[in-house]
């Protein structure tokens, strides 16, 4: 009541003010429920080593990558390299049997090794036609051939007769 | 007194020197950065390029050249040069440094290893090996196999100074053939002669260049960066040569050159005369194209064997002979034409109306006289009284003399020039030579009346001509007067197959009628197929072939006494007369015998080739009644018959027969079964084993008549098989059997004959 303080107006100041009180403190044991420390920003210490896992990884395989890269492209060179020579090759030997197969050496082959020679006119023969003449190629006779074609051929037999 | 910490002014003045040597340490890094990447950028990116990205050249592939058929007649391939490093030729040391294998030693090991693998002089690799240099060519393009070699070999003696460097070859598959016309490419792989240097520029190509990222080892990284200008590879040519008909003309020419002992070359063409391709085109002496430089021709080599190969003289004559050999005679050499000549000559004046071939006559008594010279013919008792076409079939010099005065140097000069004759063809070859100044100028043939330079030149003497441009001209004589444009190339395609080009033939112009080249076409037929023609050694059975002999005198080549001794035999021919499809020149230069006439040695060649070629392009023959009575007929097969049975085959069929020992079955009969031979030939029936042993002499029937040699043979118990000039005045040129040979009785001897009646 302000009459109270009034009345202790009485007493100057309250000097109880300006003395240190110690304050009793009272230790009182908390579980701890709380989880473990974090190692790194937060994060827990697998999800760091999964992390590094993760991160190692990739750069290995990138590295690796570019490893493969670089050697496949050196072989890709080398193929290159290989191909061009086989194709020279090839054009050589291509030119070494063109020669072997050329007219002079197909005519000399014929007349000097094997004996022949080239047709006479007299093995060709020549046959005078009438305006009204024609020429029909032979065909193959069906009774001389084999199973199937013998019994088409008897079946037409049996039709024309 | 208490340790007190830096006072705050301190504090503040050690944050001003720090951050003053913050800024000033900056700023250093801040200038040479500046200077690094602005400054000098330039040269630090040249310096990274360099060592970053890999520059290469791709070499374009040359193109192929391929025949009308598409075989391949040149082709080119990567094959290696063998260098040697001998800057680079030093001791081997071991660890401890001392030598396990000196220079000498290397040296020596590398000449004798490479030597035997290249088959290069030892000597001169030992040589080598003692220059100063980074780089010695022991041997240009090695072949792959050879190149293995090479590798194992260094490899082995762990030798690291001979290197491999790649480099283009050019192949010729089918060797020495159409080689003046195809030409060869020189050390750069550039066309050096003939077509290769022609064409240089379609073949070649456009080289590319790659620009990729390197890796440390050197080789490219094409992920990382890849520029890359793609060579265009060469195109490729597609001629209208015909490998097989080049075949036939090379053949027959070479067998001309060596029997007729030609001394400065002989040269002939084939050509399409509707089109002006050219469909042959071979002189020989020649060359491989696949080793250019060798000199071939023995008389060549003889010359070169009695100089010093040291000297100078050695050098210079090598060089002449290897230019010698690679000139294309048919269109380089100009040649005095001769009595071929005659056809233009008769085709200007039938054109010009100078000539009525009705009712022309002329008596050749041998000689005419002109202004103050007295010209002979050939034949110097004179042809007598003469028509239009046997003038041509005799080739009657005064009949042509007379012709050529009728028609009037105007008129002749203008033809001539109308033909081509005062021209290059323009032919699609290197080194065409023309005959400018070569002929009698048109002002100096009219300056007087008679011309004696428009007798010469009416019947093909005193003035030159190339082989390609005479056979230009009578192909437009024979065609029906157009005057084609002569060609080697009618496609030029990519390595893809793409045709880039078609050359059409293109006609130059029309010299003369229709009606004209018909009427000389046929008279040219008569000089082969008619009676008393100067050309019927080019006969062939079944085909009408027209042509015309030349035998010219190499006016400008005189012998020690001033004599003109030397002659040029000639023949031209074409088929079928009535459509010609075909025409043949052949010229042999200098045959160096006593009977050097076109008609004698020329003709049969050309006859030779023709009979040949026209089967292979198609044409059928045409026999006449007469022909089919003389076609040879096939010996039939009785062997294992009895003798009776024998006889009722073989006598049918005009065949003799004559029975052999005691036997009355056949065992053996000869000649053959299926040997053509003649009718009325002989067949021997051999009926016991007793009588198969014996053998017979072939007689030497060389220079009889065909009566004389049927008489010899028959009488040696072998049968006669004729070919060639059976008619009129023969003689035997060549057996197909050589004399003395022994050989079984009955056996065919081939024996070739030519006329005797010799003509120009």
């Amino acid at each position: 009541m302000a009459g109270d303080r009034q009345h202790n107006s009485a007493v100057a100041y309250d000097l109880s003010r300006f003395e240190e009180h110690s304050e009793r403190r009272t230790l009182r044991v908390v579980k701890n429920n709380r989880p473990a420390p974090s190692l790194l920003f937060g994060l827990s210490p697998l999800a760091v080593i999964f992390t590094a896992v993760i991160v190692v990884s990739i750069t290995a395989l990138f590295i690796y990558n570019n490893v493969m890269l670089t050697e496949i492209g050196a072989q890709i060179s080398v193929a290159n390299q290989q191909y061009a020579e086989l194709e020279s090759e090839n054009v050589r030997l291509k030119a070494s049997l063109d020669n072997k197969m050329s007219t002079k050496s197909i005519e000399e082959a014929a007349e000097d090794r094997l004996g022949l020679v080239k047709m006479d006119r007299n093995q060709i023969e020549y046959i005078n036609l009438a305006p009204n003449d024609v020429v029909e190629v032979a065909q193959k006779d069906l009774a001389d051939g084999n199973l199937l074609e013998r019994t088409v051929a008897k079946i037409k037999e049996y039709l024309n007769h | 007194m208490a340790v007190t910490g830096p006072s705050s002014k301190m504090k503040r003045r050690m944050m001003v020197c720090m951050a003053l040597l913050c800024v000033f340490g900056t700023l250093g890094l801040l200038v040479r950065l500046f200077t690094l990447q602005v400054v000098d950028a330039a040269q630090y990116q040249r310096k990274a390029a360099e060592q970053q990205l890999r520059e290469a050249d791709i070499s374009p592939k040359r193109g192929f050249i391929y025949d009308r058929n598409m075989k391949t007649l040149a082709k080119s391939a990567t094959v290696w040069t063998v260098v040697l490093s001998p800057s680079d030729i030093s001791d081997k040391r071991d660890s401890d440094g001392n030598i396990v294998r000196s220079a000498e030693e290397l040296r020596y090991l590398i000449a004798d290893g490479l030597s035997e693998i290249l088959g290069v002089d030892r000597e001169t690799i030992i040589e080598k090996s003692h220059r100063k240099t980074y780089y010695e060519i022991i041997k240009r393009r090695v072949e792959r196999s050879v190149a293995d070699q090479v590798l194992e070999f260094a490899s082995e003696n762990d030798i690291t100074c001979i290197n491999l460097e790649e480099d283009n070859k050019r192949y010729y598959p089918y060797g020495s053939l159409a080689s003046t016309v195809l030409g060869f490419t020189g050390s750069e792989n550039h066309g050096a002669y003939g077509l290769e240097a022609k064409y240089d520029s379609v073949l070649s190509g456009t080289p590319g260049r790659v620009v990729s990222a390197k890796n440390a080892w050197g080789t490219d990284m094409p992920f990382q960066y890849n520029k890359m200008y793609p060579a265009e590879d060469g195109n490729s040519i597609v001629l209208t040569i015909d490998e097989t008909i080049q075949h036939f003309v090379e053949k027959h020419l070479e067998t001309a050159v060596k029997e007729h002992n030609v001394q400065a070359r002989a040269t002939c063409i084939v050509m399409d005369p509707n089109t002006g391709e050219v469909l042959a085109m071979a002189t020989k002496n020649d060359f491989d194209p696949n080793d250019p430089y060798t000199i071939t021709d023995p008389l060549a080599l003889a010359k070169l064997a009695e100089l010093d190969p040291e000297s100078d003289e050695y050098a210079d004559l090598k060089l002449e002979l290897q230019y010698d050999q690679w000139r294309n005679k048919a269109i380089s050499d100009p040649y005095e034409p001769g009595s071929v000549f005659k056809l233009i000559t008769a085709a200007s004046a039938l054109e010009e109306g100078a000539v009525d071939p009705d009712h022309f006559s002329y008596t050749c008594s041998g000689s005419i006289q002109i202004a103050n010279k007295r010209i002979s013919c050939w034949k110097g008792a004179g042809h007598g009284t003469q028509n239009f076409t046997e003038i041509m079939m005799h080739s009657c010099n005064p009949g042509f003399i007379t012709v050529g005065q009728m028609l009037g140097a105007d008129k002749f000069t203008q033809y001539r020039e109308a033909f081509g004759l005062q021209e290059k063809t323009g032919i699609d070859l290197p080194g065409e030579a023309g005959n400018a100044g070569l002929y009698h100028s048109r002002d100096l043939m009219m300056a007087n009346n008679p011309s004696v330079e428009l007798a010469s030149e009416s019947f093909g003497q005193t003035f030159k001509v190339t082989p390609i441009q005479l056979i230009t001209a009578v192909s437009a004589v024979i065609n029906g007067g157009k005057l084609m444009q002569p060609h080697l190339v009618k496609q030029i395609i990519d390595s893809d197959g793409n045709i880039v080009e078609n050359i059409e033939p293109v006609v130059k112009r029309q010299v003369i009628s229709e009606e004209t080249s018909r009427q000389v076409a046929l008279m040219a037929e008569q000089v082969v197929g008619g009676v008393g023609g100067s050309g019927k050694n080019a006969y062939i059975p079944g085909y009408r072939v027209g042509g015309k002999t030349g035998t010219s005198e190499k006016l400008d080549s005189k012998n020690e006494a001033g004599e003109v001794d030397k002659r040029i035999s000639s023949f031209l021919g074409f088929a079928p007369a009535n459509d010609p499809q075909v025409i043949c020149l052949l010229m042999l230069d200098e045959p160096y015998m006593s009977n050097p006439f076109g008609s004698v040695i020329a003709a049969p060649v050309v006859g030779a080739i023709l009979s040949e070629t026209l089967p292979y392009l198609g044409v059928e023959p045409q026999y006449t009644e007469e022909e089919l009575a003389k076609v040879d007929i096939k010996v039939p097969d009785v062997v294992g018959k009895g003798t009776l049975d024998a006889y009722g085959i073989i006598g049918p069929l005009g065949l003799e027969y004559e029975v052999i020992g005691e036997g009355t079955t056949v065992i053996k009969q000869t000649p053959k079964a299926l040997t053509s031979v003649p009718k009325g030939s002989k067949v021997l029936l051999y009926t016991d084993t007793q009588s198969l042993d014996e053998m017979v002499e072939v007689p030497n029937v060389v220079g009889m008549t065909a009566q004389q040699a049927n008489v010899a043979l028959v009488d040696a118990k072998l049968n006669i098989k004729l070919a060639g000039a059976t008619d009129g005045v023969n003689t035997a040129a060549k057996q197909s059997i050589e004399a003395g040979t022994l050989v079984e009785p009955g056996t065919v001897v081939t024996v070739q004959f030519i006329s005797n009646d010799t003509a120009d």
